[in-house]
């Protein structure tokens, strides 16, 4: 029970200060021409398309 | 609270009848509210301020407690009256908020104080309608103290924002300061490998060759990419933490940190060296973006293949993946207990998914090749025609045990989705001008004839099946059920639809809006026939009508 409470606390910190570095970038971001935010769900989706691809069970 | 549901109505019937669905259609509402309230705050009243850290609870209390919250199997009615009322409280709220904004009222504390507790009982009216008391009161006590603690969490993450982000601030923290200066450094002593003539700046922090001169700035010194990497594997670890072992698995997240930070400067260096030898349209446009996205999916893509595949980081369950579902159905026949949760996604999901894939992952190739500056112009676009083409002929076996039929329903919808996509243009409203005319007019006759061929039977064609296999094939039905291939799209519901739509309308840029009102459109059609290729259809007549009407008016914008 306690290593649980341990591998969440690590595992949510470490997201939580993904997003702030997240959110501090989009604060810094420079908002140019050659910056395209549909490619940052086109990304997005690659990956998370990707990795359920490859969790597929392979025949039925 | 067992609901006789052939006295529902059909409205009803659409809504989930289970807690978890409840749950999260009251954060899907309030998502929804939340995007249209963020503008109106001008002064952040109680339920404003209470936002973040009432998100965080709310995500660690499902999170944390759905197994728990799973075992209460209820089929609960929606209660219309209590959602109404919410309604007129909500408005009464967005009343006061613009009341505000436009100076017909004065932002006094009592004031904001009264409009938030409007929006407060907005939300408690939701949660009642959504949810009943006694069904509340069950939850909070199979819960125990997870509401408490998740109510903590929300707090401390709240009290944390601001040091966490000081420590990402450059100017603030010496790490960040620290990796900028290395980042430069770096970049500085691979580009002296590629171009011999290079100089830099420490001062500034500029580096060139020549005439192209760039600036390493605090954003490019990664850490966009390092806050991404770190969220991504959070979410990992969080996901799939039943399959993994810890912490052991925790090893892997400074490797991905490493690789990003390495493939960031490698971008620098090759942005540079582009810019010093093609001139700098090449590595400001084509390249600057494209190439910081393609370097976060593959440390992502890495990331996950190791996490799938290296039994080192793994518990054991390749009994289980194998075993799969008819393994647990035989199981629970035979009357034991496999004692084994299963895992993985159902055998076609390939099938569903690649086509679309293979265009995302096409269109990267496209835009860095063959993408003309700011025009919208891809010289290489039948690459993506192509990859699309290829994967649903791969998968043709599988995609055939889908009912293609359609009747009238479907290019109908499609019809209206049209109307409703070119509205705005009539109005002048449109996605404004586009380069793509020009870049066309350059090319000679017979070229310009080949990729205008290509790109409407793309859109035609390809783009419906494997966008409508992906959306409303695999994503609507996924959500409810892990063996979506046996879900008939007669059972899907708002929430499905409702998120489907969403993601499908994010992937239409700045035609957001309308794109989640094609995907609502087009779910429908698939929901009221019970037949996939009515989707299809629909969304092959939207692109077919768009395609005429971009050709017979000129109209490239709307591409």
């Amino acid at each position: 029970m306690k290593k649980n409470w341990l591998r969440i606390a690590v595992v949510l910190s470490g997201f939580a200060f993904g997003v702030t570095g997240v959110a501090h970038a989009a604060v810094l971001f420079f908002p140019g021409p050659e910056v395209d935010p549909t490619l940052a769900i086109g990304a997005l989706t690659l990956v998370a398309g990707t990795v359920a691809v490859l969790r597929a069970r392979r025949g039925k | 609270m067992i609901t006789d549901f052939t006295r529902s109505s059909r409205l009803d019937r659409l809504l989930p009848h289970h807690l978890v669905g409840r749950l999260y259609l009251i954060a899907g509402i309030l998502s929804l509210e939340l995007m249209v309230r963020w503008p109106l705050a001008a002064h952040p009243d109680l339920a404003q301020a209470a936002t973040i850290p009432a998100i965080v609870a709310y995500a660690l209390f499902l999170g944390l407690g759905q197994a728990r919250i799973k075992e209460i199997n209820d089929n609960l009615r929606f209660g219309w009256a209590l959602f109404w009322a919410h309604a007129m409280c909500y408005a009464a709220y967005a009343a006061g908020a613009v009341a505000v904004l436009r100076g017909v009222a004065q932002p006094t504390q009592l004031f904001l104080f009264g409009l938030g507790c409007v929006h407060l009982g907005a939300v408690v009216l939701l949660g009642l309608a959504c949810v009943p008391p006694q069904v509340w009161a069950e939850m909070v006590r199979r819960t125990g103290l997870l509401g408490l603690w998740a109510c903590a969490g929300g707090l401390a993450a709240w009290l944390a924002r601001a040091p966490m982000l000081k420590l990402w601030d450059w100017t603030a923290s010496w790490p960040a300061r620290w990796l900028q200066g290395v980042t430069f450094s770096s970049v500085r002593a691979v580009l002296a490998w590629w171009l011999p003539d290079v100089t830099g700046n420490v001062a500034n922090f500029t580096i060139g060759s020549g005439q192209f001169v760039v600036q390493v700035n605090e954003v490019c010194s990664g850490v966009e990419g390092l806050g991404l990497v770190l969220v991504f594997t959070g979410m990992w670890l969080w996901f799939f933490r039943r399959e993994i072992r810890f912490p052991r698995a925790l090893v892997l997240v400074p490797v991905a940190l490493g690789t990003m930070w390495a493939l960031n400067v490698v971008r620098i260096a090759a942005l540079v060296f582009l810019g010093a030898r093609w001139g700098s349209d090449a590595a400001l446009y084509a390249f600057h973006s494209e190439a910081g996205w393609i370097a976060f999916t593959a440390v992502a893509l890495g990331f996950s293949l190791a996490m799938l595949r290296v039994p080192w980081m793994r518990r054991d369950v390749a009994r289980v993946e194998v075993v799969g579902t008819e393994g647990k159905i035989a199981g629970a026949a035979a009357g034991h207990a496999t004692g084994a949760e299963m895992v993985g996604e159902a055998a076609a999901t390939p099938a569903y998914l690649v086509p679309f894939l293979a265009i995302i992952a096409a269109s990267y190739v496209s835009r860095l090749a063959g993408g003309s500056a700011g025009t919208g112009f891809e010289a290489l676009y039948g690459l993506r025609f192509v990859a699309a083409g290829a994967a649903l002929w791969l998968f043709r076996g599988e995609l055939r045990k889908l009912d293609w039929r359609f009747g009238w329903r479907g290019p109908a919808v499609g019809a209206v989705v049209f109307a409703v996509w070119v509205i705005p243009e009539m109005w002048g409203h449109g996605p404004g001008a586009s380069g793509l005319g020009a870049a066309l007019a350059a090319l000679p006759a017979w070229e310009r004839l080949g990729w205008l061929a290509v790109r409407v039977t793309a859109a035609v064609v390809t783009v419906p099946m494997a966008e409508e296999l992906a959306f409303r094939g695999y994503l609507a039905r996924r959500l409810m059920d892990r063996e979506f291939d046996r879900r008939s799209f007669r059972t899907l519901g708002v929430v499905p639809i409702a998120v489907s739509s969403v993601a499908f309308g994010f992937m239409h840029g700045a035609q957001w809006a309308v794109g989640i009102a094609a995907g609502v459109a087009y779910a429908l059609a698939a929901n009221r026939t019970g037949r996939f290729g009515e989707a299809v259809a629909a969304h092959a007549t939207s692109n077919l009508l768009l395609a005429a009407w971009v050709l017979g008016r000129g109209d490239w914008g709307m591409w």
